[in-house]
């Protein structure tokens, strides 16, 4: 699904080039939950950027679905948010000045779905996620918790086929952290391939497959065993 | 689509309160002046577009080459020659105003404003819409056509056409018949008419007045004025060339009159050198103040783009998260758009409810009925949302385009910084709206040096202390109320004149040369009695003044004022024969009319018999004393006629009221102009202040001390203003110079002027950012440093 053959990503000061990524390759195949590990500064949101297309790289190649990524134009680029990847961030990036239910329709008022269709597949998910009696609630109305959970919610209402996931515990205390990961991992039964960035060893153990990145490279890449047994055939 | 961004633009604006009400109200506050201006813009340029007929409706004008004057009044056989020889002319009829008409109602004689005497044409010529006898409804003396409000008055439930009424009409009772009603005329028209009435009744009363030539078949009785109804494909020019055929049979080879046309769309706006034209315009005020207009809308959309921005950069987060959401930047652009132009709506009632505040205030400052014509409607709505639209557009468009480009990445990292961003253009916006302020204050004060300079200089006789009585209709009594006035201890001296000075309207002749006979000077004339030189303190520097000792003074003397010497070139003038009299003394020269115009040539003349004003020199500070005694003297010399007078302080005044008025609103909208972009100044500070808290705290932390955070604040916005009150100079020269060319004595334009433009804008932005940057830099750095 993900092919990433020896990416550089760096930037240029005066007299100096600062490498973040450094000949990254990389591939994930669908319906896996990859975890990416490393210290700060290693470039791991980075990783997450240029597979999100939010970030370009400087040097290398990008296949989505075989798809040659790292040459698609902004327009495409518009596209491919809109159908193919939701995000979540650590500091859940909710629209402030939208309520529960209007920060999922979001995106699909995007997509161009039509009123009806909208109202229904918001009502699902508020459902899903246990959340209706919060829907006319603000961002700041909620726990950290919650709110992440509303941003997974918007994440995923366009069904996306990637998920990704900057820290999305970063912010949180434990047991609402655990929640989400238990969400995540749910997701992820279901079908969903998730790439999530976290700093969080027991995290890291929700999904099936760690990548360990130390000054831009990757130092480990090793499956989960009892993961992999249990979840590994199913993106095959 | 649009309902979501609707919510999430009102929804921002309830957080940053402080913002939206600024940009709110600046905006409104501009467009309320600006709406005001418009209202009086669009109401003198719609003047006359009410008659379906306007392209083919012309006035015959009346230039006498003689005299030098243009008059919109013609003969009124002139109408009967048209209709017979101008095949292009469809209709054509003279009309005149007739005065002291006036209408019995429950016995009682109610005078009527606009009696238009005329002929049945004029209905067709105007396309007036008529009720009752169609065909030549004025042909019957007795007539008399009555618009539909007169009708309502003295026919309130009845209809009107076929009754009788009483009217009083060159001073004898007669019975009208109404014979129609008619629509009333919009009131932006320079026709007026309340009733319609035959144009007999007008030549009866020329008849009576002017015994020695028939006003109907006369071509000297210029009293008319003559309306044609052209055909569509006549144009201008051939009719004002089948007058010339026209003059010559009318008047012989000889080239006194000179009639042309104009159109009726020309007649309320470029009617300025024609006298009896009735009610005019004035299209140089327009001019100003449309430009007026113009500056604070320019001012208030730079504003509005200013907060926009700054206000919205505090967005950007949300702008990111709906980009990751699969926003493209054409519709965050289409989303930034909209939520401005919808905020410019908002401002559109408040701007209306604002304007219709401060309409009372303007009509003083205008001086003039500010009224909301039901024809123009469409236009003010029009005008106004277009306005308003394109304010929230412009501002619209700049900002979407800043921040749709922006990265998503540097957003969500919060690396955006907003305000240092796009500040250089920030910058140039307020420098602008500064520039703008300077102008309109050292504009202010150059008007109203002018204007002071006006009223003070010496214009060659007595500035002060003279009091000038309208004789009005007892003329002939002016040496009986002389004399009885100047027996008073406080009159030093009376004397009386055809004008009062400085004279107003002016009485021109081509006089020949004596030196060269076969060129003529034109000259003008002044006629005095025997007192008024010295009692005006005209100062005399050759010959005599005039006296009765010499007994022929009436007939043949002359003082003529060193221009007319220079203009006749004369050496050694007095005892010169000039037309055939003598040249007794020379006058120095004085201005005759307002600072305006230049002295002309002048010859004076001097004559009991025209004395229509007296001038009353009197003892400084005894005018209290002295007014009942003048009053009483006047009531045994013309015991029916009010007592009419003013000080020449007070004429003077009402003469250059045009130039007090402008300096007056002129330095309002200066005001404005300044409340609106401190607005904006208080905003941007405010925001910069908010966004560089960390930034003061560091500083602080690292001993900076508040003096040098408050002057680092104080030492950008200073050079900003030192460098608009430098640019604003060359355009206030340009156009103050030209405005001061309509002087031929005028005040050189002071570097002080500029000084204290500087002065006003310093000290305002200052005091403005002052009090933000205070509080910035009194901050605890603590308190600073963790709010991130």
């Amino acid at each position: 699904m993900i092919k990433l053959t020896k990416i550089d990503k760096y930037y240029d000061a005066k007299f100096q080039r600062t490498f973040v990524l450094k000949g990254i390759n990389l591939e994930v195949k669908q319906g896996e939950f990859v975890t990416i590990m490393g210290p700060s500064g290693a470039g791991k949101s980075t990783i997450l950027n240029i597979v999100g297309l939010l970030d370009d790289p400087s040097a290398g190649e990008y296949y989505f679905f075989d798809e040659p990524a790292h040459k698609i134009k902004e327009k495409q680029k518009v596209q491919f948010h809109r159908s193919q990847v939701g995000f979540i961030f650590q500091a859940f990036h909710l629209i402030d000045e939208l309520n529960v239910y209007e920060n999922i329709e979001t995106p699909l008022i995007y997509r161009g779905v039509k009123g009806k269709e909208r109202k229904a597949l918001v009502a699902d998910l508020l459902d899903r996620f246990n959340i209706v009696a919060k829907k006319d609630l603000f961002p700041s109305q909620l726990s950290g918790g919650q709110q992440q959970l509303v941003a997974i919610a918007r994440a995923i209402i366009g069904k996306p086929k990637l998920l990704l996931a900057d820290e999305p515990t970063g912010n949180l205390h434990s047991e609402q952290g655990e929640m989400i990961m238990k969400l995540l991992k749910k997701l992820n039964e279901e079908g969903m391939t998730i790439v999530q960035v976290t700093h969080n060893e027991k995290y890291a153990e929700y999904g099936n497959r760690i990548i360990k990145l130390e000054d831009g490279l990757v130092r480990e890449d090793r499956l989960i065993e009892a993961a992999n047994r249990n979840y590994s055939s199913v993106g095959k | 689509m649009f309902k979501n961004y609707l919510i999430t633009a009102l929804r921002f604006l309830k957080r940053n309160k402080l913002f939206a009400g600024i940009n709110i109200l600046g905006l409104s506050l501009a467009l309320a002046v600006s709406f005001i201006i418009l209202l009086f813009v669009i109401n003198e340029l719609s003047y006359n577009t009410g008659f379906k007929n306007k392209k083919q409706i012309y006035r015959v004008i009346n230039n006498n080459v003689n005299q030098k004057i243009t008059i919109a009044e013609t003969p009124y056989v002139l109408s009967k020659s048209i209709k017979d020889e101008f095949p292009q002319v469809k209709c054509v009829t003279p009309t005149s105003k007739m005065e002291k008409f006036s209408i019995n109602l429950n016995d009682e004689f109610i005078p009527i404003g606009n009696v238009i005497s005329t002929e049945s044409e004029i209905f067709k010529i105007f396309n007036i819409p008529v009720t009752g006898q169609q065909e030549n409804i004025l042909g019957d003396p007795s007539s008399i056509v009555l618009s539909r409000k007169q009708a309502q008055k003295f026919f309130p439930s009845e209809d009107p056409i076929g009754k009788n009424l009483v009217a009083k009409i060159n001073g004898k009772e007669t019975v009208f018949e109404v014979k129609g009603v008619f629509d009333d005329i919009p009131v932006n028209s320079t026709f007026r008419a309340d009733c319609f009435i035959s144009s007999k009744w007008t030549l009866e009363e020329l008849n009576q007045r002017i015994k020695d030539e028939d006003a109907e078949t006369s071509w000297h009785s210029d009293f008319w004025m003559t309306w044609l109804l052209v055909d569509k494909n006549a144009n201008g020019d051939i009719l004002n060339a089948q007058f010339k055929t026209l003059e010559k049979k009318a008047y012989g080879e000889k080239d006194i009159y000179n009639f042309t046309v104009q159109n009726l769309s020309d007649v309320y706006l470029h009617s300025q050198e024609i006298a009896y034209s009735g009610i005019k315009g004035n299209m140089k005020n327009i001019r100003i103040f449309s430009s007026i207009a113009i500056l604070i809308i320019i001012v208030a959309a730079f504003n509005y783009i200013i907060l926009s921005t700054v206000v919205s950069t505090g967005r950007s987060k949300e702008i990111g998260i709906r980009k990751t959401n699969g926003a493209s930047a054409h519709s965050i652009r289409k989303q930034l758009l909209n939520e401005s132009v919808v905020l410019a709506m908002l401002v559109l009632p408040i701007a209306l409810f604002l304007a219709w505040i401060g309409k009372p205030y303007a009509e003083e400052l205008f001086q003039t009925k500010l009224l909301i014509i039901n024809s123009n409607i469409v236009i003010y709505i029009v005008i106004y949302v277009v306005l308003t639209l394109f304010i929230g557009l412009v501002s619209g468009l700049y900002t979407s385009s800043f921040l749709s480009k922006l990265n998503v990445i540097s957003i969500l990292n919060n690396s955006v910084q907003p305000g240092k961003r796009k500040s250089r253009i920030r910058f140039a916006l307020i420098v602008v709206q500064l520039i703008i302020f300077c102008f309109l204050v050292s504009s202010t004060l150059i008007i109203h040096s002018q204007y002071k300079y006006a009223l003070e200089k010496d214009p060659g006789y007595y500035n002060k202390d003279i009091l000038f009585v309208d004789m009005g209709e007892s003329y002939q009594n002016s040496a009986a109320f002389k004399n009885s006035i100047k027996s008073y201890p406080n009159v030093i001296s009376a004397g009386g004149a055809i004008r009062t000075l400085p004279m107003l309207d002016r009485m021109a002749y081509n006089i020949e040369n004596p030196q060269d006979k076969s060129k003529k000077v034109s000259i003008e004339l002044l006629a005095v009695d025997f007192d008024f030189i010295e009692t005006m303190g005209i100062q005399l520097l050759e010959g005599r003044n005039f006296s009765r000792e010499f007994g022929s003074d009436e007939e043949n003397s002359y003082l003529l004022n060193e221009k007319s010497v220079e203009a006749f070139s004369l050496t050694d003038p007095v005892g010169k024969q000039i037309e055939n009299g003598t040249v007794i003394g020379i006058v120095k020269d004085f201005n005759l009319h307002s600072f305006h115009s230049d002295v002309p040539p002048l010859l004076i003349s001097v004559s009991d018999k025209y004395v229509m004003q007296m001038a009353v020199h009197y003892k400084s500070g005894t005018l209290g004393e002295l007014l009942p005694l003048i009053k009483a003297e006047w009531e045994k010399v013309a015991p029916n006629q009010s007592f009419n007078y003013k000080t020449i302080e007070e004429f003077k005044k009402e003469i250059y009221s045009h130039e007090k008025n402008l300096s007056l609103i002129v330095s309002v909208c200066a005001l404005f102009s300044l409340l609106i972009a401190s607005f904006g100044l208080f905003g941007l500070t405010l925001f910069v202040v908010k966004n560089q808290t960390k930034e003061i705290g560091v500083k602080k932390v690292l001993g900076g001390s508040e003096q040098r955070i408050v002057s680092s604040f104080l030492r950008k916005n200073f050079v900003m203003v030192i460098i608009a009150s430098t640019l604003s100079i060359p355009p206030t020269i340009l156009v103050m110079s030209h405005w001061l060319s309509n002087f031929a004595f005028k005040i050189n334009i002071e570097w002080w002027v500029f000084v204290l433009a500087f002065l006003i804008a310093a000290f305002v932005v200052l005091i403005t950012v002052f009090y933000y940057s205070y509080r910035a830099s009194r901050l605890n750095p603590v308190k600073a440093l963790r709010c991130e």
